[in-house]
């Protein structure tokens, strides 16, 4: 079990004043919202900052993920940079936690898998409405390319717990998150556990 | 469509808002699809919004709003009709007919699709040909259906012998041989009035036979006393539960025993009115009970005073359209007003609030026939029979490996093994209880009993020998449940969902350890959190064969490390392909070099421990 | 993807990249490529949009009064903008010329609510970090909530109307806060 991973890291001598546990987020095909939630846990904030502290995610400027303790995931794989991006936090990750409907299951953006992605991109870049002249379908080398279908992160890597929701309520990740913290295996009730 | 046709058809089921499912079906058969201008016309007709229409339209999977040809070709795809060989003989008619499953010819001839359980488990494999069955197909029978479809020949004009079901009985207790003339149950139950009858039944300990068990006395007592302007009884025979077909058999041969159990159901509860709702499946039965029903009220046994006594009880069929999720009783209901078939938020129950908001009871088939034979014979006679805790017989469907396939009536407490051996089942290694919904029985378990105090059933029994590769019968179930489920709740649309491409996943040789442990969680999952029972009961046998037969799911565990549930390279194809690009960044690699290669790279950066967040963030940022 | 790429269109060998991926605190997945030659003159900054949804496409098809609610997953920082340009796009499908004054009431006080509540997120968890202490901190973060919970403190005992009560008139407090707050914006040039 995952909160297994955590208590690993606190060593005796350091059991008095426990080490603060590094927290990372992440939104790949997602929308935000879930990290919006997640500021909704509001003054709270204070106290969990007493006990993580932030590597990479949207709120800091830190671009790669370095070793952490939890890993939030928001949003689906929609492409190839997606996939990297995971598989770094999965690397540096104890516990990676998919967070929302579109990491749990792709969500919205999954809208696509029943067309053709052929298609879509045809039709938003060559025959849409409202296109410039000699509009193209991106093919710039820096730009990821866009996979076949969204896939949920659990996929294309193994994640140790789904907090569902769209998004999960801010109460529902300040739970989940406070009871991880405290070495045990997280679970909502009636409450904070919904699908919408 | 010609209007005047269309206006009949409204006509003949009085631009009836409820009866929008069984005039979409009636355009269907007529038909061959729905098209778009049909129904608006229908919308209009009824006063109900287009949305309306085209929602009911788009929710069963007899109905098409594309067009799917003007053959329609679905094949049976239990398990057992896998283990029959139903796939090659797909395969086989597709080839010959140059298409894929599950698309329409390009001639818009013919289309070639699977459906759920049809119920033809003893004599399969078996497929519907627009909405007509035929059992026992052969590879001779595929090449001469090929022939027939491309030479365009009316599925009516073909081999009669095709759509010839066998009742199969192969043992008889006091259901199957009751002996009892038509009406005879009902006129003992006239003559001894709705109280005494309800005490019979009391007595009679009897408890519904679609698997649940809920005791029919609760059940009827609580209809009858609720308030409202009218009652009705609902006969269930949407009987979709994988390998069970004893429905079938009832009412093909013993249907005067379960019109008078609906009748007497009637009269206790004090219901004027009974529906019987038929799967489409045994749409094939339709014609025939209709004029049974017809031949009953000309003597008097149906309809205004029935056998002079004063009671007026009328009986309507209305036909499903291949949705496993109506025969759970509140989807039924919704199905019977004419919506998608999607479970209703209870309580309120339908004894209380069911069809049109009116107390209703709803009771499977063999519960309303056993009601009957209870009416003449009495309670006590009843409870002698079986366990003190079940009462009575249960008709068991026994398919899959055995010598002889069918239908087998027999006590409560009757051990599995009894079963097996009666029906010349030998080197067994695995049996359903309950079908895709209920426990999975190993060798181990054979001498328990069928009862409701220990193996619950709602009759399915298919069984497995030791050739069989179990996994595939979870995975076939999985993808059961992934079809049915109505969509109304997230936990089971997407759980159900997320096993089925967890077993693909683990087929497709890219399983870890790590896949069954979701499964088992998904599994915790729905059991909590699903809204009705489908979802509660669609992991039950999935997760006893996993827990029961778990070699045969180790041997896919191909790493010991988790792995994606796809190419990743292969899934950027469509994108290289538009963009034209092949460079290395228009590539994935391999997940386990990867994740190695991330992981030597976190190791790296972990040796100079970075004083703090903030001075190491900049250098990263500016890469050289 | 590439990591180390140089793709200008400009001869390269001189030319040093300066990436800045992913650009943080937007939604929406963007880079931010420079080149820059020996004397640190940049030659070439370009933005990308590194993320394809394709929700133009997905959501035809699908019955109209879905849009508003698929469009928020645009953007969760923004939904209700989204929401409310669909509503408008709607009003013209379902030919509802003129909404009436309480459906164009309540779009605004929705819009209102969002720029308000805008304000304060862009303040106190997206920008102060960066105002106060410069890339790559949390601890601005960290300030901007310290400040931020003494409102909330302080406005547990203030006698609010019920309806504003708890979050809504924090969020309406921290936006006035925030529009205040923007002036800091302007120290930078002094610096």
């Amino acid at each position: 079990m995952a909160h297994e991973y955590l208590n690993d890291t606190t060593s005796p001598s350091a059991a008095a004043t426990p080490r603060k546990l590094k927290v990372a987020t992440v939104s790949l095909a997602g929308c935000f919202g879930c990290h919006m939630s997640f500021l909704d846990i509001d003054e709270r904030l204070l106290p969990l900052l007493e006990l993580v502290e932030f590597d990479r995610s949207p709120l800091t400027d830190i671009k790669h993920c370095g070793p952490c303790d939890i890993g939030l995931i928001e949003g689906g794989v929609c492409n190839a940079e997606n996939v990297h991006v995971l598989r770094e936090f999965r690397a540096n990750c104890k516990v990676l936690i998919a967070l929302g409907a579109c990491a749990v299951n792709g969500g919205l953006p999954a809208q696509r898998n029943h067309l053709a992605l052929a298609d879509i991109l045809q039709m938003v870049y060559r025959t849409g409405h409202g296109l410039a002249e000699g509009s193209s379908i991106p093919d710039d080398p820096e730009l990821p390319l866009p996979l076949n279908q969204v896939h949920p992160v659990h996929e294309v890597v193994k994640i140790d717990y789904f907090l569902p929701g769209c998004p999960p309520s801010g109460d529902a990740i300040w739970a989940f998150l406070t009871q991880l913290i405290e070495g045990k295996a997280p679970s909502l009730g009636h409450g904070l556990l919904h699908y919408d | 469509m010609a209007t005047a046709e269309l206006e009949d058809i409204l006509e003949r089921h009085r631009r009836d808002p409820l009866r929008l499912l069984q005039i979409l079906i009636e355009l269907q058969a007529r038909d061959g699809w729905l098209p778009p201008a049909t129904l608006s016309a229908v919308a209009t007709a009824l006063g109900l919004p287009r949305a309306r229409v085209e929602s009911t339209a788009s929710f069963y999977s007899f109905l098409h709003t594309h067009p799917a040809g003007d053959y329609r070709i679905l094949f049976s795809d239990n398990i057992t009709d896998r283990m029959l060989g139903n796939m090659a003989l797909m395969q086989a008619l597709c080839g010959k007919l140059w298409l894929e499953p599950g698309k329409v010819s390009e001639d818009g001839l013919v289309s070639v699709a699977t459906t759920s359980c049809t119920g033809m488990c003893d004599q399969g494999p078996a497929l519907l040909a627009n909405g007509r069955t035929i059992t026992r197909l052969a590879p001779e029978r595929i090449d001469e259906m090929a022939h027939l479809i491309r030479r365009r020949v009316p599925v009516g004009d073909w081999p009669p012998e095709w759509f010839h079901v066998e009742d199969n009985i192969r043992r008889r207790d006091v259901l199957l041989d009751h002996g009892l003339a038509p009406g005879q149950a009902l006129a003992v139950a006239l003559d001894r009035g709705a109280t005494s009858i309800l005490g019979e039944i009391e007595r009679s300990a009897l408890r519904g036979r679609g698997g649940a068990g809920f005791g029919s006395d609760i059940k009827w007592r609580s209809c009858r006393d609720a308030w409202g302007d009218a009652h009705y009884v609902i006969c269930n025979a949407d009987e979709g539960e994988p390998g069970t077909f004893k429905d079938r058999v009832l009412l093909a041969s013993y249907f005067d025993l379960v019109v008078d159990g609906m009748c007497i159901a009637g009269m206790a509860i004090g219901a004027n009115k009974g529906f019987i709702y038929l799967r489409g499946e045994y749409r094939y039965l339709l014609d025939r009970l209709e004029t049974r029903l017809a031949q009953r009220r000309e003597q008097g046994l149906l309809g205004r005073n029935i056998l002079g006594c004063g009671f007026t009880f009328d009986i309507e069929i209305h036909l499903g359209a291949g949705a496993y999720i109506c025969g759970e009783e509140s989807a039924l209901i919704e199905s019977l007003e004419g919506k998608p078939g999607k479970p209703r938020i209870r309580p309120p129950f339908p004894v209380t609030n069911g069809y049109r908001g009116q107390p209703t009871t709803v009771n499977n088939v063999e519960t309303l026939a056993l009601a009957a034979l209870i009416a003449v014979r009495g309670g006590e006679w009843f409870r002698a029979i079986g366990t003190p805790a079940s009462t009575g017989t249960k008709l068991l469907s026994v398919s899959g490996d055995v010598e002889r396939p069918g239908i087998y009536e027999f006590p409560f407490g009757v051990t599995m093994a009894e079963v097996l051996d009666a029906a010349g089942a030998c080197d067994t290694q695995a049996v359903t209880s309950a079908g895709a919904a209920g426990h999975c029985l190993a060798a181990d378990e054979f001498g328990r009993r069928i009862a409701f105090e220990d193996v619950a059933t709602g009759g399915s029994i298919m069984v497995f020998d030791a050739s069989r590769d179990m996994f595939e019968v979870a995975r076939n179930f999985a993808h059961f449940f992934a079809h049915e489920s109505c969509g109304f709740c997230t936990p089971c649309r997407v759980g159900t969902a997320v096993n089925a491409r967890l077993m693909d996943k683990l087929a497709a040789d890219h399983g870890s350890p790590y896949d069954l442990d979701e499964m088992a969680k998904m599994h915790r999952l729905m059991q909590g959190a699903s809204h009705c029972g489908l979802g509660n009961t669609a992991t039950i046998a999935i997760d006893d064969i996993v827990a029961k037969f778990r070699p045969a799911f180790e041997r896919r565990l191909h790493s010991p490390e988790y792995e994606p549930a796809f190419d990743l390279d292969a899934a950027l194809s469509q994108a290289r392909r538009m963009t034209g690009r092949d460079d290395p960044g228009a590539h994935l690699g391999d997940n386990l070099e990867a994740l190695a290669e991330e992981r030597a790279h976190a190791r790296d950066a972990a040796k100079p421990a970075p004083s703090s967040a903030a001075e190491s963030a900049p250098s990263k940022d500016l890469q050289p | 993807m590439n990591f180390e790429l140089e793709t200008a269109s400009l001869p390269s060998e001189n030319l040093r990249r300066v990436a800045i991926d992913p650009v943080s605190r937007v939604e929406g997945h963007g880079k931010v490529t420079i080149l820059l030659d020996e004397d640190n003159k940049v030659h070439q900054v370009r933005l990308h949009i590194v993320e394809f949804r394709g929700f133009e496409r997905f959501i035809q098809g699908r019955p109209y009064w879905e849009v508003p609610v698929m469009v928020q997953r645009l953007c969760g920082i923004c939904p209700v903008s989204h929401h409310l340009a669909a509503s408008k796009a709607l009003d013209l499908i379902v030919g509802a010329s003129k909404v009436t004054p309480t459906a164009d009431k309540m779009r605004r006080l929705m819009h209102y609510g969002q720029i308000l509540q805008s304000h304060a997120l862009h303040f106190f968890h997206l920008s102060s970090p960066d105002l106060l202490f410069g890339f790559g901190s949390s601890l601005g973060f960290t300030l901007a909530l310290v400040l931020f919970a003494g409102i909330r403190e302080r406005l547990d005992g203030a006698d609010v109307p019920l309806a504003f009560k708890g979050t809504a008139i924090a969020m309406i407090t921290a936006g006035f806060m925030s529009l205040a707050f923007m002036g800091f914006a302007g120290l930078d040039r002094f610096q």
